[in-house]
């Protein structure tokens, strides 16, 4: 210890004006997000509307479908929110592995089956005209992800971008849901490239612009206070 | 000593300042130690363990009760080390549109007894070890420093570096190649 340097002067000051600070309770961070997520995905749904051929559809695939694009958020977001036993710092690269494997069960599982009733719509091999929903998808996953990047700043000094594509494939997915809810259009293709294909295109988009407000107390060198 | 570390930076969270002491002093060796090896200069290391420091002071708030906060300074002090090689980085390209002198590390064959005070009394072997590894890059450094020299599991190392355990695995062999290489070509 000797011959450690002594605190410095900033650090000094700071320490003298010491305020307890409660430790990160993470379960409860998740459960709040995922309180906040459903609560704007059913908020998200009364606006867009739920689809005309809901009723026409069956009930298993309605329920299964709703609960794969829920879980696909819900699991990764727990494996980055709550760290594993003993340790600070969440489960990214977990999170990562679960985002692409819900990624890739939804893309297979709506290419396999796609039901669809007399109200339902096809786009009769013209799969463009959708790619709508893949920009309304990620429209909605913006907002949740910019809250939770924000709400999650300084907690991981390392694997921030990691992290941020993380958020934004479970804020997708979230929007994914809401898509499901909505959208009545029944290709498959549609489906698993616009739908599924947003989780990957908000991930992406989270890469790059989540870090800048998840690395905010990291990117802060000195905090300039006037000298009294 | 992991559970004394944890106890105290509960106190410290809890707002006691003399805990955050006692932690320093018992936490502040490793971390500029891991410094050390990955920058090779006494003076910076030890800003870049004040800077880690007041990192970890200002981010107690992200801190999860009852967790070992060693790896996650370990990460803090990563992440600070990486910030700092980058800001040295960009002062080099700066160089042509100012008349000042940028800091640019320089490697010097071999430290001085007064740069290592933490290492053992450096032999002429591990003079040319440590000289050695400031020649390797970044990313292969930290992944030899914390998996050889700072007796980190390589899960462990991958976790403070913020990569994967495959990545890790890879760095450090390659740093390890590389820093064999050198230090046979020096011979």
């Amino acid at each position: 210890m000797s011959d450690m340097p002594p605190l410095g002067t900033e650090l000094e000051a700071e320490l003298a004006q010491l305020q307890p600070r409660s430790p990160r309770r993470p379960w409860l961070q998740w459960a709040a997000t995922m309180v906040l997520c459903i609560a704007y995905a059913i908020g998200m749904v009364v606006v867009l509307g739920l689809r005309r051929d809901w009723v026409e559809l069956p009930r298993t695939w309605q329920l299964g479908s709703a609960a794969l694009w829920l879980i696909s958020a819900a699991i990764p977001l727990w494996l980055i929110i709550v760290p594993g036993p003993g340790r600070v710092l969440g489960r990214w690269q977990l999170g990562i592995a679960m985002a692409a494997a819900a990624t890739l069960t939804l893309f297979v599982l709506n290419v396999a089956w796609q039901p669809s009733g007399p109200s339902s719509f096809s786009l009769q091999g013209n799969q463009w005209r959708g790619h709508g929903c893949l920009e309304v998808s990620v429209g909605i996953a913006v907002l949740p992800t910019l809250l939770l990047s924000y709400l999650l700043r300084g907690v991981y000094p390392v694997g921030g971008r990691a992290v941020a594509a993380v958020l934004g494939a479970a804020t997708a997915s979230v929007g994914g849901l809401c898509l499901h809810l909505h959208c009545r259009i029944a290709d498959r293709a549609h489906v698993a490239l616009f739908h599924c294909g947003a989780v990957i295109a908000m991930s992406v988009v989270a890469w790059y612009v989540a870090p800048i407000l998840l690395d905010l107390p990291w990117n802060l060198r000195r905090r300039r206070k006037p000298q009294s | 000593m992991p559970a004394d570390v944890k106890d105290l930076m509960q106190r410290y969270c809890a707002g006691d300042a003399n805990a955050f002491r006692e932690l320093y002093s018992q936490a502040a060796p490793p971390l500029r130690g891991y410094l050390l090896r990955l920058c090779g200069q006494a003076a910076t290391a030890d800003d870049l363990l004040q800077m880690t420091f007041l990192k970890v002071h200002r981010a107690r708030g992200a801190f999860v009760a009852g967790a070992d906060p060693m790896p996650w300074m370990f990460s803090i002090a990563h992440r600070t080390f990486l910030d700092e090689a980058r800001r040295r980085k960009r002062a080099k390209v700066n160089v042509a549109t100012t008349d000042e002198l940028p800091e640019i590390p320089v490697h010097q064959g071999g430290q001085t007894d007064a740069q290592l005070p933490d290492l053992e009394p450096p032999p002429e072997q591990t003079a040319a070890a440590m000289a050695a590894l400031q020649q390797l890059p970044d990313a292969q450094r930290e992944a030899v420093v914390l998996t050889k020299l700072s007796g980190k599991s390589v899960a462990e190392a991958a976790e403070i570096a913020g990569t994967t355990v495959g990545a890790m695995k890879v760095r450090a062999h390659r740093g390890y190649e590389l820093l064999r290489k050198i230090l046979g070509a020096s011979k």
